[in-house]
């Protein structure tokens, strides 16, 4: 399937492949419970350096606040903080589902490629434009 | 017609058109012992089986060559003679450790061009857990060690780094401290080769990243046997090591290493730097503009 430039397709593993599925979805896995047992405990959380001197907020600001919102079920709040990194984790939510389903399954699994160096270049311009907007997004809600 | 997916060595080539994959197999690019794939097979087969049906029988002792030729090409270049920690089997566990540690050290750029390129990630994993838990216990020890020596001062200047809640904190997490660098290293490896991937970068797989950041990561942690400022030599050091084992083992010019593992934190609070730099020039500027430095007044002289 092609997909704003991208060749979307489901292929099987390679003889010996290292399963990528298996190993980010448990790094992903482990690291979700690490900070979900960080955060229950109260443990303290980083604070950013750029906020706390200039009262201006990094691209990435909001993410701690916006994780105490996830843990309490506030899904809106949460987006509010960051929406990119929300989204961000949203994704990483289905990535952990999809990893389950087809490492348990033995499925087929989801590859993407760009089907030229523009299309190359343009996701890579289209990532930079996404953290340069919810940046802007974040000084001006002054998160 | 959908693309020719090819695989050698356990990892893919790339797809490419029919047309792409029958001038391979004759310029000996492709041989027939690697692995093709297109949409509709279940499984991956021999590019010497699936040839044929796809139209592209060429002479076999052409194929043959070749393909003679590629294998040794291709182990020269995947198999370098780095890391000692690799070959401990015959070098004998803490020899192994000691030239890695001094080789990553004080010899990255030779250290890592001849990196193995493949190997797994067993490895190097098991170095960076061995090395950093075992400096981690250590930092830890010598804080609990100086925290007991002086109670009275610490107790007055860091109230909350000092008592029996803080030494007990402390040993729990040198316990846990190895669960979390396995974690820890395949997060920042990760998060480097997507900068990699980002900036048109990442020349080999995500091996090769995750194997330098390991090798390089541990070295460095050693440095903070030195004590006072051994954690920040190491923290600078270790970047240094990253950025010449990148540069190496992926092929990639410095300044795109530097870039890539200084994005992440560029994006979270390198900011400061750049609003720094803006003010310092800023004031550069208008300190021109008004011709010098501004005259401070003139106190009056003392009677």
């Amino acid at each position: 399937m092609r997909f704003l430039g991208l060749d979307l397709y489901r292929r099987p593993l390679i003889p010996g492949e290292r399963d990528p599925e298996l190993l980010w979805g448990s790094v992903l896995l482990v690291s979700a419970l690490a900070v979900f047992a960080w955060m229950s405990l109260g443990l303290p959380t980083p604070l950013c350096p750029l906020h706390v001197v200039t009262g201006i907020a990094c691209p990435t600001c909001g993410l701690t606040r916006g994780l105490g919102c996830l843990l309490h079920g506030n899904l809106m709040e949460a987006f509010l903080f960051n929406p990119l990194l929300m989204v961000l984790l949203l994704g990483a939510g289905f990535y952990l589902l999809y990893a389950g389903v087809v490492v348990i399954g033995r499925l087929p699994r989801l590859r993407w490629e760009p089907l030229s160096r523009r299309a190359s270049v343009c996701v890579r311009v289209g990532v930079a434009l996404l953290v340069a907007a919810n940046w802007v997004y974040l000084l001006w809600k002054k998160v | 017609m959908a693309n020719i997916h090819i695989a050698r060595n356990h990892q893919s080539l790339g797809s490419f058109s029919e047309e792409s994959v029958r001038d391979g197999i004759r310029d000996g690019r492709f041989t027939s012992s690697d692995l093709a794939w297109r949409e509709g097979m279940p499984e991956w087969k021999p590019l010497g089986e699936m040839a044929p049906q796809w139209g592209m029988d060429l002479p076999a002792p052409a194929l043959a060559v070749d393909e003679h030729a590629v294998a040794v090409k291709t182990e020269v270049m995947a198999e370098g003679a780095e890391p000692a920690w690799e070959d401990r089997e015959s070098l004998g566990f803490f020899p192994s450790i000691t030239r890695t540690v001094s080789s990553v050290l004080m010899r990255p750029t030779q250290t890592f061009a001849s990196l193995k390129q493949t190997g797994g990630l067993a490895n190097p994993l098991l170095y960076f857990v061995l090395l950093s838990s075992s400096m981690f216990a250590v930092s830890a020890l010598y804080q609990m060690a100086a925290t007991s020596l002086n109670p009275s001062v610490f107790a007055a200047k860091l109230p909350h780094a000092s008592g029996n809640a803080f030494s007990v904190a402390l040993l729990g997490s040198i316990l846990i401290s190895p669960a979390l660098y396995v974690v820890s290293a395949f997060i920042s490896s990760g998060i480097t080769h997507l900068c990699l991937k980002l900036l048109g970068g990442a020349n080999k797989p995500f091996e090769t990243t995750f194997r330098v950041i390991c090798y390089a990561q541990a070295s460095a942690a050693v440095l903070n046997l030195l004590p006072v400022c051994g954690s920040l030599i190491g923290i600078v050091w270790g970047a240094y090591c990253i950025i010449i084992g990148l540069k190496e083992a992926q092929g990639i010019s410095g300044w795109k290493a530097t870039l890539a593992i200084t994005l992440p934190g560029l994006l979270c609070c390198g900011m400061l730097l750049v609003l720094g730099t803006a003010a310092g020039l800023g004031i550069a500027e208008l300190s021109k503009e008004l011709g010098g430095l501004p005259h401070l007044p003139q106190l009056p002289k003392a009677p």
